[in-house]
């Protein structure tokens, strides 16, 4: 035993697909519902970068049910892929789920859309009665390269009912330290005066933003 | 499309070649590569004769044999490495991951290790090595190392297996006397040659893969530990989550990938578990697949 030897003639190519799992891509929407869960992973991939009338909403509807970690992975970078209003629409309702690695997953598909994608898809959640689905918007908006950031997360620590919905807008605009959400941040501390956390948070990014 | 483009491509010729490269390889430039890539397809283009950027896309695009991508892809890919190159990841492999792989599996079973990105050969080569000199159980088990790369020259290169000092410089005198045998001739930068001994040679699998297909890597299952080290530093962030998500098929349960020092598995995907090893950070397909 030890090492293998390779067989000899043998081809360079790399080992190849079962001719059966091929054929059954021919078709990725119906692939999309296999029970391989490697031909649906495939699938999912496939319509991501090549996306037929059909599959946001065919991946969507998987999403709901698939089981398989690495398939979920894959519909939720196909989504991220074709990254079109509709796709961005498509992972919405999942930000309302118990599953936090699903909530993580779908977020982060958000991000990696084009901002002028994302943007308008999350912005009305922070509208939203709910604060934690208010939260997950400051989140994934706060993850956006888009010139409206700074100004939709001022927005939020100025106006938002939740201390916690205005401190999620601390934390996404401390990352990027941006010294012109200075007032807002001081609006933010006036507007919960007796909250300790707001006023360390306050204070940190504060020191953040002015390089302290 | 301009019709001529003395000083290199328009910005938005650029863009569109850029955009075509990551579809159909996985590779991501910037702007910041411009230089880079400009230089390299300029000297493509002179070489093809193709007159402006839409003659040479077309050329990629619809060529049969696909062998002016190829080409261009050889150019565009690093391939700068050298043996025993970031050496403690492959003290853990032998020391810690192995002994964990095979705990549960008899004698004689099968363990499958893929080197992704394998450029030239002296990662898997490498790996080779240390399973024979420092891997106590090396003999237990049918041990498959396969290797892959999406340039093709590499590959001829990596399956010659010659080398001059440069590569050779981490490597104990005693190994090279081992598993090397001194060529006749002067390698290119000069200075002495050396080859890979047969048995060492016929011990790797070598194939020419493109990991941002998943027709390509769809005969890579069942790998036990996976090695991939600086190279989805060259593909954009989805190309790395997509990346990922295929190396999580292809691993069995409890299998490891292994990324180069500067990368983070945790920034690309949240299919695997960080496992902290006393030499090397690996992560792990979880047994149980992930399942959510």
């Amino acid at each position: 035993m030890g090492l293998v030897k390779k067989k000899a003639g043998a081809t360079p190519s790399g080992p190849a697909a079962p001719d059966a799992q091929v054929d059954r891509m021919a078709d990725p929407l119906a692939a999309l519902e296999d029970a391989d869960a490697s031909v649906r992973r495939d699938a999912a991939h496939g319509l991501g970068h090549a996306a037929p009338p059909g599959a946001v909403a065919a991946l969507a509807r998987r999403l709901e049910t698939e089981g398989d970690a690495g398939v979920r992975e894959a519909i939720l970078t196909a989504l991220a892929r074709i990254a079109t209003g509709e796709a961005a629409a498509a992972l919405l309702p999942f930000l309302d789920r118990e599953d936090a690695a699903l909530r993580n997953g779908v977020l982060e598909s958000l991000q990696q859309m084009p901002a002028e994608v994302a943007a308008p898809a999350l912005l009305p959640l922070l509208g939203h009665a709910d604060p934690d689905l208010r939260i997950f918007a400051v989140q994934g908006l706060g993850g956006l390269a888009h010139p409206g950031r700074a100004d939709w997360l001022a927005a939020v620590m100025e106006r938002d009912a939740d201390v916690n919905v205005g401190l999620a807008a601390v934390e996404a605009l401390a990352e990027a330290g941006s010294p012109e959400a200075l007032s807002s941040l001081e609006t933010l501390a006036r507007r919960f005066p007796d909250d300790p956390f707001v006023a360390f948070a306050v204070d940190a990014a504060r020191s953040s933003f002015r390089g302290g | 499309m301009a019709d001529t483009e003395p000083d290199g491509l328009s910005p938005e010729d650029y863009a569109t070649l850029c955009d075509f490269l990551r579809e159909r390889t996985g590779l991501s430039f910037t702007e910041a590569k411009r230089y880079f890539v400009d230089r390299r397809v300029a000297a493509r283009m002179q070489a093809v004769g193709a007159t402006n950027l839409r003659a040479y896309l077309n050329l990629l695009r619809f060529q049969a044999s696909g062998e002016e991508l190829q080409r261009l892809v050889n150019l565009m890919t690093v391939n700068e490495t050298y043996f025993f190159r970031e050496k403690y990841q492959f003290d853990c492999l032998v020391k810690s991951a192995l002994d964990e792989l095979v705990r549960d599996r008899p004698k004689g079973s099968r363990l499958r290790i893929w080197s992704a990105g394998c450029a030239t050969g002296e990662e898997p080569y490498s790996i080779a090595i240390m399973l024979l000199e420092n891997w106590g159980r090396v003999d237990d088990y049918e041990i498959e190392l396969l290797a892959s790369d999406i340039d093709s020259a590499v590959l001829e290169r990596a399956r010659e297996g010659i080398y001059d000092e440069r590569a050779l410089q981490g490597l104990p005198a005693h190994l090279r006397a081992k598993y090397f045998q001194s060529l006749r001739g002067t390698a290119p930068a000069g200075g002495p040659r050396w080859q890979i001994i047969e048995d060492l040679r016929e011990s790797v699998d070598f194939s020419l893969v493109n990991i941002a297909d998943p027709q390509q890597v769809r005969g890579f299952r069942g790998i036990d530990v996976i090695f991939c080290r600086n190279l989805l530093i060259y593909f954009d962030d989805l190309g790395r989550r997509e990346a990922a998500s295929m190396f999580h098929d292809s691993l069995a349960p409890g299998g490891f990938v292994c990324l180069g020092h500067s990368e983070s598995m945790s920034r690309m995907s949240s299919l695997f578990v960080p496992r902290r090893f006393p030499d090397a950070i690996l992560y792990q397909k979880p047994v149980d697949g992930g399942a959510p």
